[in-house]
């Protein structure tokens, strides 16, 4: 426990130093951790297996559009928590909101298969359900394979909320797939 | 995507140097913003109201406590703003002991000091809606420039944050405002001064819960 305090604070002083090499290992040790964190405490949160990726992606996100507030003279256990908490809470709101229930409580319902994706689903129409920020950036990084900078400049975000419309943008579609689908 | 891409592409943002990667301090952006925004305040006191009459041969007591209380509600909620933007931030509230008590000490000595019949006419004064308006139309330039310097904070508690943001520039509003107000009662202060201050923390918490969302 307070050696991976001690790792993490490192990781972190070096990534905010510029280290891409530290900052890669902070995050996989965290996802790690967040994963065995989840495989225990998952139900609790009325959250899927399935969607423990989905949630860790955004906490991942929020770790490093947020990094500048760590404080190196601070634990970073603590922070880590606070960020995990709220995107978790942020995460479990937006599903109940969604109005989508656990599969568990559809003990009837047996799950589909997975498919091989195909454009047979009319892609552009799914993305025109989606926000007009989110719709663009999907459609400039997704589907035009633009670069995050240019993407950016072009629709005259920040690259952090270029990120953020890009996931949540995705995670949105992936949803509307899966419904469609069923 | 996956979580591995995601990785790398965030290290590969990380070492391309975008956004603000260092840790910084934050308050003195917090305390540039704040004192920019409060000279607008003070500039519109100024320029478009006439000196409070009160100030004429030095402070009155009413203009020392209000000003000191405001001042003192103001500073703590400047920490308990900072505090709150960062993740783990908690809210601590036993400094708002302060500005009470100055405030209630201020009570205290104006009313053993005057008439009981006279306590009436000083809380209502000639004009409370003017002044509960004024010190709320005062706040606001402040209340916006906090939540704009909170933006690229990290509050876990948006309108905790924002609550106290709408403290410290109703503290600040309320302070400058002596300088005008032309009642000359604490009863007053304490009261529409003290509920202004206080819209003022509930517009915060709701304009945060908005725009500080992350």
């Amino acid at each position: 426990m307070q050696d991976r305090e001690q790792q993490w604070a490192a990781d972190m002083r070096a990534a905010q130093a510029g280290s891409g090499e530290a900052y890669m290992r902070l995050l996989n040790s965290v996802s790690t951790s967040f994963r065995q964190f989840a495989a225990l405490d998952l139900r609790r949160f009325g959250l899927q297996p399935s969607d423990v990726e989905d949630v860790l992606q955004e906490i991942l996100l929020a770790i490093h559009l947020k990094r500048h507030t760590w404080r190196a003279d601070h634990p970073f256990a603590p922070w880590l928590r606070a960020i995990i908490r709220h995107k978790l809470v942020d995460f479990v709101r937006r599903r109940r909101r969604r109005g989508e229930l656990p599969l568990e409580d559809f003990p009837d319902i047996h799950p589909v298969p997975p498919v091989e994706p195909s454009f047979s689903t009319p892609l552009r129409h799914l993305l025109g359900d989606l926000p007009r920020r989110q719709r663009e950036v999907v459609e400039e990084l997704g589907l035009g394979g633009a670069s995050v900078a240019d993407t950016a400049m072009k629709l005259k975000m920040s690259r952090g909320a270029v990120y953020v419309a890009f996931h949540r943008g995705l995670a949105a579609l992936s949803a509307r797939f899966e419904r469609d689908r069923s | 995507m996956n979580t591995q891409q995601l990785i790398h592409t965030l290290a590969s943002d990380l070492q391309a140097g975008a956004g603000p990667a260092r840790s910084r301090p934050r308050w003195p952006r917090l305390a540039a913003m704040t004192g920019l925004a409060s000279l607008v305040s003070l500039a519109a006191i100024v320029l478009l109201l006439a000196p409070s009459p009160h100030l004429a041969h030095g402070p009155s007591a009413t203009i020392g406590f209000s000003a000191l209380a405001g001042a003192a509600l103001a500073a703590g909620a400047f920490w308990a703003t900072l505090k709150l933007s960062y993740p783990e931030g908690r809210l601590g509230l036993g400094w708002l002991l302060l500005p009470l008590g100055i405030l209630l000490l201020g009570l205290g000595l104006e009313m053993s000091d005057t008439p009981s019949s006279s306590w009436s006419a000083g809380l209502w004064g000639a004009s409370p809606a003017a002044c509960f308006l004024c010190v709320i139309a005062l706040s606001l330039p402040i209340l916006a420039a906090v939540l704009v310097a909170l933006r690229d904070g990290a509050p876990t508690h948006p309108q905790l944050c924002g609550a106290m943001a709408g403290l410290l520039a109703g503290g600040i509003a309320a302070a400058l405002y002596t300088l005008h107000c032309p009642e000359n009662s604490l009863l007053f202060v304490a009261s529409w001064h003290v509920l202004a201050v206080l819209t003022v923390t509930i517009f915060g918490a709701l304009a945060a819960g908005r725009w500080l969302r992350w």
